[in-house]
Parts: C-alpha cells; sequence; structure tokens
C-alpha cells in the first residue's frame, strides 16, 4: 500500500513509519511524500527473508535465521559528493545488521531497516550523535535558503512589473485601449495570452520570495530542535 | 602544538583511537571496542560514522589503503597516539588520586 505524507521533523517521521510497521508492514520505498508499505503474512519469517534480499545484494552480510520480528526503520541524514563515500557508509550500516530501504546519495534521508533480531535497535547509541542529524538537516536549509534569496534579489531587480499600476500594463499594444468595438476585441484577445504569460512571469520572482522564506524558516525550526535535543 | 586541547578524551574516543592502533573499517572497530570495554561500550552505527567523521577532521585517525572497495579502512595517526599517550597519563593520575583515598 502507499500512503503520501509529508514531515519536517525527522522523529516525527520516523514514528510514524514504525507505527505503520507495527501493524504487520515492511517500508519498500520513500519517493517524494509516497511511502510505499508491503504487506507482511502474519507470523511470517520476516528476518530470513530481509536477510535472503540483503545478501542477494551483498554477498558478504552475514544473516541468521528464523523468530518472526518487526523490520523496524531507523532514519539518518547524510549527504554525499563522492559514491564511493556513500557506499562505505551503506556498507557499514549493513555490517550492523541495517538493511538501506530507500534515500538516494545526494537527497539526505536514508532510510535503514533492521535486518536480524541480535542487533543494536538503534543506529545512534549517544544523544549528541542523534541530535547532529537535526544540525545537518538545517545546515542543508540554510544552504537552499543561501541560494534562493540571491536568485530572488535578481530576478526582482531585473525583471519589473507594474503590480500597482493594475493589470492593463500587461497589455503592451500602443494606443490599445483607445480602439473600440470589434478592433478592440480582435486585439485584446491576439495579446491575452502574452499579457496572461507576463503576469505568470511576474509572479515567478515571488514564488523565488515564498521558497526562499520557507527554506529559512525550514532552517530555524530544524537548528531550534537540535538546541532543544542537546541542552537534555 | 598543545596537545591538551584534545584532553579528556570522551570514553568512546578512548577506545576508538585504541582500537584503531591496529588498522581496522567501522565495524571491526565497534567489535574491537566492545570487546575491550567488556561489554560496556556498544558504539551504534550511526554514531560509529559520525565518530569516525570526527577523528579524521582531527587528524586523530587516517584512512589507509584497503583492500575492501566497499569499505574504508582506518589507523590511529602519531598524533592519536601522542593524545593516547596524554590521556592515559592523566587517566593514571586520576587512578591514584582515586587509590590514595581508598577508593
Amino acid at each position: 500500500m502507499t500512503k503520501f505524507k509529508l514531515f519536517l521533523n525527522i522523529d516525527k517521521e520516523e514514528a510514524w513509519i514504525n507505527s505503520i510497521i507495527t501493524q504487520g508492514y515492511r517500508l519498500k520505498n520513500v519517493s517524494w511524500g509516497q511511502y510505499v508499505f508491503e504487506e507482511l503474512p502474519p507470523g511470517a519469517n520476516v528476518e530470513n527473508e530481509v536477510s535472503e534480499t540483503a545478501q542477494a545484494e551483498n554477498p558478504h552480510s552475514e544473516s541468521r535465521n528464523t523468530e518472526p520480528f518487526l523490520p523496524l526503520v531507523r532514519m539518518d541524514f547524510r549527504i554525499f559528493s563522492k559514491k564511493e563515500d556513500f557506499i562505505d557508509y551503506l556498507t557499514l550500516f549493513e555490517d550492523y545488521g541495517w538493511h538501506h530501504v530507500a534515500g538516494k546519495k545526494s537527497e539526505g534521508n536514508q532510510y535503514f531497516e533492521r535486518m536480524r533480531s541480535d542487533c543494536l535497535e538503534e543506529i545512534f547509541s549517544d544523544s549528541p550523535s542523534k541530535a547532529a542529524r537535526y544540525r545537518r538537516i538545517s545546515s542543508n536549509w540554510l544552504m537552499m535558503f543561501a541560494l534562493y534569496l540571491p536568485l530572488f534579489i535578481i530576478y526582482w531587480n531585473n525583471f519589473h512589473f507594474p503590480f500597482h499600476s493594475g493589470w492593463k500594463d500587461f497589455f503592451y499594444t500602443p494606443g490599445l485601449w483607445e480602439l473600440s468595438g470589434s478592433k478592440f476585441l480582435l486585439a485584446f484577445l491576439f495579446e491575452m495570452p502574452f499579457a496572461l504569460g507576463r503576469m505568470v512571469g511576474g509572479i515567478f520572482p515571488l514564488m523565488l520570495l515564498v521558497l526562499a522564506i520557507g527554506y529559512g524558516y525550514f532552517s530555524l525550526k530544524t537548528l531550534y530542535w537540535y538546541r532543544k535535543e542537546t541542552k537534555r | 602544538m598543545n596537545l591538551s586541547s584534545y584532553l579528556p578524551l570522551t570514553e568512546t574516543t578512548w577506545y576508538i583511537l585504541v582500537a584503531l592502533l591496529e588498522p581496522g573499517h567501522g565495524y571491526y572497530i565497534m567489535q574491537k571496542v566492545e570487546t575491550l570495554s567488556d561489554g560496556n561500550v556498544r558504539i551504534a552505527a550511526g554514531t560509529m560514522y559520525g565518530a569516525i567523521e570526527n577523528l579524521l577532521k582531527q587528524k586523530l585517525i587516517r584512512s589507509v589503503k584497503s583492500k575492501d572497495k566497499r569499505r574504508k579502512v582506518y589507523q590511529t595517526t602519531e598524533l592519536g597516539k601522542e593524545v593516547l599517550g596524554l590521556e592515559a597519563k592523566r587517566l593514571r593520575y586520576l587512578v591514584q588520586v582515586a587509590e590514595d583515598h581508598n577508593l
């Protein structure tokens, strides 16, 4: 089954995913807010199956047998520039017994599912390292903000639009408004698509501003969560 | 170079630096640390990755050539060994103070 949900807080996302898993599902994929779960037959020997999948993908990982258990998911946030760094990271988790379910090299959210019942239940053994996730997320949002704000400023400065004058100014035909009757209608209809295009084009910089503000807000909110976690 | 700015080491850092006196990859470090600490210190995957990153930045460990294409291998640097030595000295002194007070 597929569920659509958007999260800003990574702990809440993790908790929600696991709330579905405890109902007898397994996470198969995550993409653009779409969470794909696979239903597990009751009493399924999940551990073996999970280990087998992982083993098919990497013959070097260990696997133990039997005992149905929950393939709980834990999330990390990491971005990689080199593929070999990403593989090293994924292999480390696999050695620990965590199979990488979803997450791209440069996108950040990494989803891991537990392969064996004997591996540690958490991927963070101390709170500073767990809190550091928020700091990385916050830096990422900040980078987006730092990218979009100058973009907005550039667009705003280069493309002026007469918002104050009203919608008529989007029509550039000289003398349009002095025409009458069918001549006016013809000229007006002819130019209308272009005028609409200019109007929409004017909205574009505002979209950039909205995005920039959004990213800035996300960055601060995540930074706040980071501070809160580290104060414990 | 003021080495004492590295001290005191956290327990995790101490164990990782000791474990990497011999070269090893991430999971090996976890196993070695668990053995060294008699099962008391078990570093989880995400924590381990972050710890390795930090130690690399501080130049206390370095990446060494690995036969395994999928796993990076690390080893404690000379600087790391020096810091370990200083920390050992500090700990021995603390132990001495404890013994002097019948603790």
